[in-house]
């Protein structure tokens, strides 16, 4: 019984001996805590943009996609063939069928058959042939080929040119369009047609019918698009933020700890140009105002570029020297501690951005990413110094170490109404980071970025 | 060139509080504020570190693991509780993590406590240091040591105790039975040692 008491008292005595021992640790530990955050931030920052990285990699594929996808359907439906079917006169006419012409310098594709079976007084015969075979000297009026068809005879015309080699024969063919019962259609007329047909098809087959048809859906027959130009005033209110690089952790640290950004607004007009269905381009001027508050520092004493010694107050966008007005003239090395200061930079973009607009009628979606050149036209900071009998405000109009222009990458998604044929509105999304610092010979080199949310009234011309 | 930003004074000249001040600083990964965070509860969470590991190498290396993960996780600091508790039991947490497997492994000493006559603890403890203590919890097999810190020094109940390092509650009594056991067999050892010289 004893034996358990003692060993329950033990538990008291190491409590009331090791409860608060304390022991300095070994004197490079905290540097070894520092060498390891800094290796865990390293790789936070990494992480952190290897998102907008991706984000930017998955829009960027998106829209090469849509722009190949276009290019490829647009490919196709110039490829597209149109039927051209031949009636001919007689029945119980001896089948015989041409395959297609594997001669490439032919340029067209013949596919005749006929059917003696049928009773049909009118057989077709079907020719097919690349719409982009047909003549481009003339004027291609959007037509309904699939609802067209026109009926004419295949008689040779002697004013048109008489064809000597088969081959040549699309040459021998124009078009032309005209109204019947208010519905446009399509009038080709064959020059010489049975020279061609003649050494194609049998002597007794005479063409005297023919239906032109659209196999698939064809921009440059069907709803021909008309590039157009557009003209958009454009604001936006973003929440900016900046990407810090710097030899010195501690800068990087210090500078994001007392300056908060604030609010940044944009505004501007855009002028683009539809170039095609869904692809367009845009550029503009837009004017940026970004502000950060700045939390009180300690300042010290440096030779100014002048020779002068003040204070250097380093900021995220460059740096100034502050000489109070009152007080001693500061000694190098002397520190000042200012009181809260507010950042501002104004800046002129210049944005270049290409456009893919997905939708009909009212509502369009229109993803769009390109770059921007930035100007930066003022970078200033108010900061208020005082000290225990003395308060001043010093405004310095432009920082040192701040670039004067930086590229900047630019993404957004805009959504647009019509609210008529000329006029729309939109808005959406846009995402803004520097690709080039606005800094130079600073502590910290800063890319800035932005995400926020942009509209836009446009009148298409 | 390095700045200095610790203003304990804001701008309507009232003195903030500093272990506020402190934790805003450590949010904002500010070197400045870690180190001071650092300086004021390093000395205090090596002697808690020493206890769980069986030399200061380990110590000092429980001890930074856990201060880098009171500097990342600090932002979940919700002042609930006091800021040294909450650092404590990262350090208590880091050490379960470092030595309950390593445990496993360990043989369990089973110690015959039949010739020990506790008679006069008092005089064994006014002659040892803090420090030979602290050697003699270093010297129990890890298991031992763990859960006897966990019972005497973090207050923990058996089911608590038996929770944390994944064993049933009978050892983890039976544990700490035996850690006593060696502790005082230890401390009688090291008492004869002090009388011979």
């Amino acid at each position: 019984m004893r034996m358990n008491k003692d060993l329950h008292h033990i538990d008291d005595l190491f409590r009331s001996m090791l409860e608060g021992h304390e022991e300095m640790p070994s004197q490079g530990l905290k540097e070894s805590i520092d060498a390891a955050l800094a290796e865990k931030e390293a790789e936070g920052y990494k992480k952190r943009f290897i998102l907008w990285k991706r984000v930017a990699l998955i829009l960027s594929l998106m829209l090469l996609g849509f722009i190949l996808y276009d290019a490829v359907i647009e490919r196709r439906t110039r490829g597209n063939t149109n039927k051209i079917s031949i009636n001919k006169p007689e029945t119980g006419y001896q089948q015989e069928t041409i395959h297609p012409n594997s001669d490439n310098t032919h340029n067209a594709r013949q596919n005749i058959h006929s059917d003696n079976q049928s009773d049909s007084l009118f057989e077709k015969e079907e020719i097919v042939i690349p719409v982009n075979s047909l003549p481009s000297n003339k004027k291609t009026t959007p037509v309904d080929i699939e609802k067209a068809f026109t009926f004419f005879s295949a008689t040779p015309s002697t004013k048109e040119k008489t064809l000597s080699d088969p081959i040549d024969y699309q040459s021998s063919f124009y078009s032309q369009t005209h109204k019947r019962n208010g519905e446009v259609h399509e009038r080709i007329n064959f020059a010489n047609i049975s020279s061609v047909y003649n050494q194609n098809l049998p002597h007794s087959l005479s063409i005297n019918s023919i239906i032109l048809s659209s196999a698939g859906n064809d921009n440059t027959l069907k709803g021909k698009f008309n590039p157009f130009w557009f003209i958009s005033l454009y604001t936006s209110y973003d929440q900016a933020g900046y990407k810090l690089e710097s030899e010195e952790p501690s800068a990087i640290n210090s500078i994001k700890f007392r300056e908060a950004q604030e609010p940044s607004y944009s505004a501007g007009f855009l002028m683009g140009r539809q170039l095609t269905g869904h692809l367009g381009l845009q550029s503009g001027i837009i004017h940026r105002t970004t502000a950060i508050g700045m939390k009180p520092q300690k300042t010290y004493a440096f030779v100014d570029p002048t020779g002068d010694i003040a204070y250097k107050y380093i900021t995220s966008a460059g740096y100034a020297f502050i000489k109070p007005e009152f007080g001693p003239q500061p000694l190098i090395g002397d520190s000042l501690t200012t009181a809260e200061a507010k950042h501002t930079m104004k800046n002129i973009s210049i944005p270049l951005v290409a456009r893919y607009s997905v939708g009909k009628k009212k509502i369009t979606f229109i993803p769009a990413i390109g770059i921007e050149a930035n100007f930066i036209t003022e970078a200033n900071i108010e900061v208020d110094i005082e000290d225990p009998s003395n308060h001043e405000v010093t405004y310095i109009r432009k920082l040192s170490g701040t670039k004067k222009f930086y590229w900047s990458f630019v993404a957004n998604a805009e959504i647009k109404y019509n609210l008529s044929k000329k006029i729309s509105v939109s808005g959406g999304p846009v995402y803004r980071s520097a690709i080039s610092p606005i800094t130079k010979n600073n502590v910290v080199q800063t890319y800035p970025h932005s995400i926020g949310i942009g509209g836009a009234v446009t009148y298409k011309f | 060139m390095r700045l200095s930003y610790i203003c304990l004074i804001n701008k309507t000249g009232q003195l903030q509080d500093i272990e506020l001040l402190i934790i805003k600083g450590c949010v904002s990964n500010d070197r400045a504020f870690q180190t001071r965070l650092y300086e004021s509860f390093a000395p205090k969470m090596l002697g808690v570190c020493l206890r769980y590991a069986p030399n200061r190498q380990e110590a000092e290396e429980v001890l930074q693991e856990g201060f880098l993960r009171v500097f990342t996780y600090i932002s979940t600091y919700k002042g609930t509780g006091s800021l040294e508790g909450w650092i404590r039991k990262i350090m208590v947490n880091c050490a379960l993590l470092r030595y309950r497997n390593k445990s496993h492994l360990q043989a369990i000493i089973r110690l015959d406590n039949s010739g020990y006559n506790a008679a006069d603890e008092t005089d064994i403890i006014s002659n040892l240091e803090a420090k030979e203590l602290l050697s003699l919890i270093q010297t129990l097999p890890a298991r031992y040591r763990l859960v006897f810190n966990l019972y005497v020094f973090e207050g923990y109940k058996h089911r608590e105790i038996a929770q944390a390092l994944g064993i049933s509650e009978g050892t983890s009594k039976s544990n700490l039975s035996d850690a006593r056991a060696f502790l005082q067999k230890a401390m009688s050892t090291k008492k004869n040692l002090v009388y011979y010289k």
